[in-house]
């Protein structure tokens, strides 16, 4: 089982190898939904340091590009295959079909957010020659569970973090208080009948609007004993030693050094502000009004 | 190849209008596997009826299985899909890579479009979809006029692209946020719109919300009016309408409009000012929403956004034609007017007629001075023979 957890600097990559982790997660800006990136010349150092720590590293290139886009991300997914990233966690085919035309060395991990909610689907990626994917987190444990199973070790499962509910190109916030910037820190929704907020961030690509974020303690063991080929620890609003602890919790539940409630309640103690919502709970969707 | 007008269908009546109206082809959903799931939707019978009343009128029908399915979806697709063909429909449009295959494999004489829910930004995802076997792309409503024009030059492909109607804020397919407030699902025909709704905006624990009105995501309806001439120096294959849900008058209004643009483009090679303020006028005509360009001429600013949600009810579709006989029409009617009133008669083909209400009577014979019940059919005199797919309005200018 791959274990892929984001991370900004080269601080814990020590101590989250002794953990088991596989992965590291990085980000740019320009080609990235992240707040957390770094400068390339910050990537190819992270990506050395990854490498020196035993694991591997995989960068988010994870927007939707447009046509006069494509030149600049060439040249980018170049640089990163120049510098030996090991994997791309990307949102648009396009990515997919540049790294297999170029026959760059780096594997693509596609994750279309909404896209990938059954295993017929899956299956077809896997035909078509794309390495591996994320399974749409807005589907029923069960069903996720189910691709998986029908997808043997193809499948990676987002496990913590901030849930991407929308996004889009245009700029929300820069339109709404008419002035043009990045809105990338802190900044929230609350729909105006409900008590909740959810991230919002806006850069000159488009905005990225986050409902709540997910937990999957409960669930870990049987994730990790599943045909899942790998979890994912991806919270870009924390810092790096919060991401740290939470890999703590989750390699202690694996270890059976805890239990679900004691999970919960470190949780608790790391992290009052947020909304967490646990991977069980999205049921089946309706068609109609309910 | 000219490029096709592809109108909306939400029932056997709209679909009939149009195909009046002047599309070339009609997009509608069954009752299953689409993405507005409504009770109003196409049975199988429907479809057939469909299909006969367009191919007979040289119009093209799709059926659309654009719903990002999950694995129980699937129950059952195949034989639908064979259904489909064999009733002659000629394309479905779906969003999944999955159907797709399923299509090609078990009715293959079906076309196999893939919808906008897959957004689709560049030539390299236009390549992936063109490797898979699909027939045609409609490409993200996203895409600028001057990246289309990129892309159109670059892929054999046939593109489909958005010309008018509702606009989701995000990208479509890419949006969750009905799930998460109402569990209604958005890729799988429940969308609960909620991109339209109030939110208070914060930066941190301070509040950002403006004086006048509060944070939406919700966008102008698109309307592509001034694009048309452009688009058709492209080789887009299809120009599309948006609105499964708008009324008959809706459909026939807009179709019309689109129609007469690209007819004038057709025969002169260029769209006058006169035939384009024409048209963008007899749109406004059913318009209820404000209105914009959409991404054509690059990406939008607060222009392009609705701010409170704002919908006027558009009152000026008055009537519509039950039967005619000797200078008499028996109408149905659908809003306000009375005697004396000037109205117009709006007809699929020609110039519309305007005419002062005379003498109107109820099914008893009686006379009838004002007509304010809807549904009510009363008879009055008309200067021109009209028929069911006549539209009576108020006939103000």
């Amino acid at each position: 089982m791959e274990i892929i957890v984001v991370q900004k600097t080269k601080k814990y990559l020590k101590e989250l190898k002794e953990m088991n982790v596989t992965d590291i997660l990085i980000s740019d800006n320009t080609f990235s939904s992240a707040v957390n990136f770094l400068k390339n010349e910050e990537i190819a150092e992270m990506n050395e340091a990854v490498h020196d720590s035993g694991m591997r590293t995989i960068v988010r290139v994870d927007r939707l590009y447009h046509q006069d886009e494509i030149n600049d991300l060439k040249n980018y997914l170049s640089f990163l295959n120049d510098i030996g990233v090991d994997k791309i966690l990307c949102s648009d085919i396009a990515v997919t079909m540049l790294i297999k035309e170029n026959d760059y060395t780096m594997k693509t991990i596609y994750a279309p957010e909404t896209l990938l909610t059954n295993s017929y689907d899956v299956k077809q990626l896997k035909n078509d020659g794309v390495d591996s994917c994320i399974i749409s987190k807005d589907i029923p444990f069960e069903n996720i569970l189910r691709i998986a199973k029908n997808n043997p070790q193809y499948c990676y499962l987002r496990v913590f973090g901030q849930i991407l509910i929308s996004y889009s190109r245009r700029r929300f916030i820069s339109a709404y208080l008419k002035k043009e910037d990045e809105y990338t820190d802190n900044y929230f929704l609350q729909e105006e009948k409900r008590d909740f907020l959810m991230p919002i961030v806006e850069k000159k690509s488009g905005c990225w609007l986050y409902g709540y974020s997910l937990e999957s303690f409960g669930q870990l063991k049987e994730i990790c004993d599943s045909e899942v080929k790998g979890i994912i620890i991806d919270e870009m609003f924390q810092n790096d030693l919060f991401i740290l602890e939470i890999v703590k919790i989750h390699r202690d539940i694996l270890d059976d050094k805890i239990d679900y409630k004691m999970a919960v309640q470190r949780l608790k103690e790391l992290d009052q502000k947020s909304n967490y919502g646990s991977i069980a709970q999205v049921k089946q969707t309706a068609l109609e009004k309910e | 190849m000219p490029v096709e007008l592809l109108a909306p269908a939400g029932d056997l009546a709209r679909l009939k209008i149009a195909v009046q109206y002047g599309a070339d082809a009609v997009y509608l959903g069954g009752k299953q596997f689409s993405l507005r799931a409504r009770a109003s939707n196409f049975s199988l019978q429907d479809i057939n009826e469909a299909v006969e009343y367009a191919h007979k009128r040289n119009c093209k029908v799709y059926v659309t299985v654009n719903m990002i399915p999950h694995d129980s979806d699937f129950d059952g697709l195949i034989q639908y899909l064979q259904q489909l063909e064999q009733i002659g429909v000629d394309a479905i449009i779906c969003a999944s890579k999955a159907i797709l295959s399923l299509c090609k494999e078990y009715a293959p004489k079906m076309e196999v479009h893939i919808s906008t829910q897959q957004t689709t930004t560049n030539l390299k995802a236009v390549q992936y979809w063109q490797q898979s076997k699909a027939d045609r792309l409609v490409l993200a409503r996203e895409v600028d006029y001057a990246n289309l024009q990129v892309i159109t030059q670059n892929t054999s492909m046939p593109i489909e692209v958005f010309i008018h109607g509702g606009m989701c804020a995000n990208y479509s397919g890419r949006c969750v946020i009905s799930n998460l407030l109402t569990n209604r699902d958005a890729n799988r025909g429940g969308c609960a719109q909620s991109c339209r709704w109030n939110y208070h905006l914060y930066h941190n624990d301070e509040s950002l919300d403006q004086d006048d009105f509060l944070f939406s995501f919700g966008s102008k309806d698109l309307c592509a009016a001034d694009y048309i001439e452009k688009l058709l120096q492209t080789s887009v294959a299809s120009l599309k309408i948006e609105g499964r849900m708008k009324t008959a008058y809706y459909i026939a209004t807009v179709v019309k409009a689109y129609r007469n643009l690209i007819d004038f483009y057709q025969n002169n090679g260029y769209i006058s000012t006169e035939c384009l303020d024409e048209n963008k006028k007899l749109i406004q005509r059913c318009s209820n929403r404000e209105s914009f360009n959409g991404f054509y001429p690059g990406l939008p600013d607060r222009n392009g956004q609705i701010y409170n949600n704002i919908v006027t009810a558009n009152q000026s579709y008055v009537a519509n034609v039950l039967n005619y006989s000797n200078g008499l029409a028996t109408i149905e009617v659908r809003n306000y007017f009375k005697t004396g009133d000037k109205l117009r008669l709006f007809n699929p083909k020609g110039q519309d007629i305007y005419f002062n209400v005379g003498t109107m009577k109820d099914i008893n014979g009686e006379i009838v001075e004002i007509a304010n019940k809807p549904m009510q059919k009363l008879s009055i005199e008309v200067p021109v023979e009209v028929n069911e797919f006549t539209f009576i309005t108020i006939g103000e200018e």
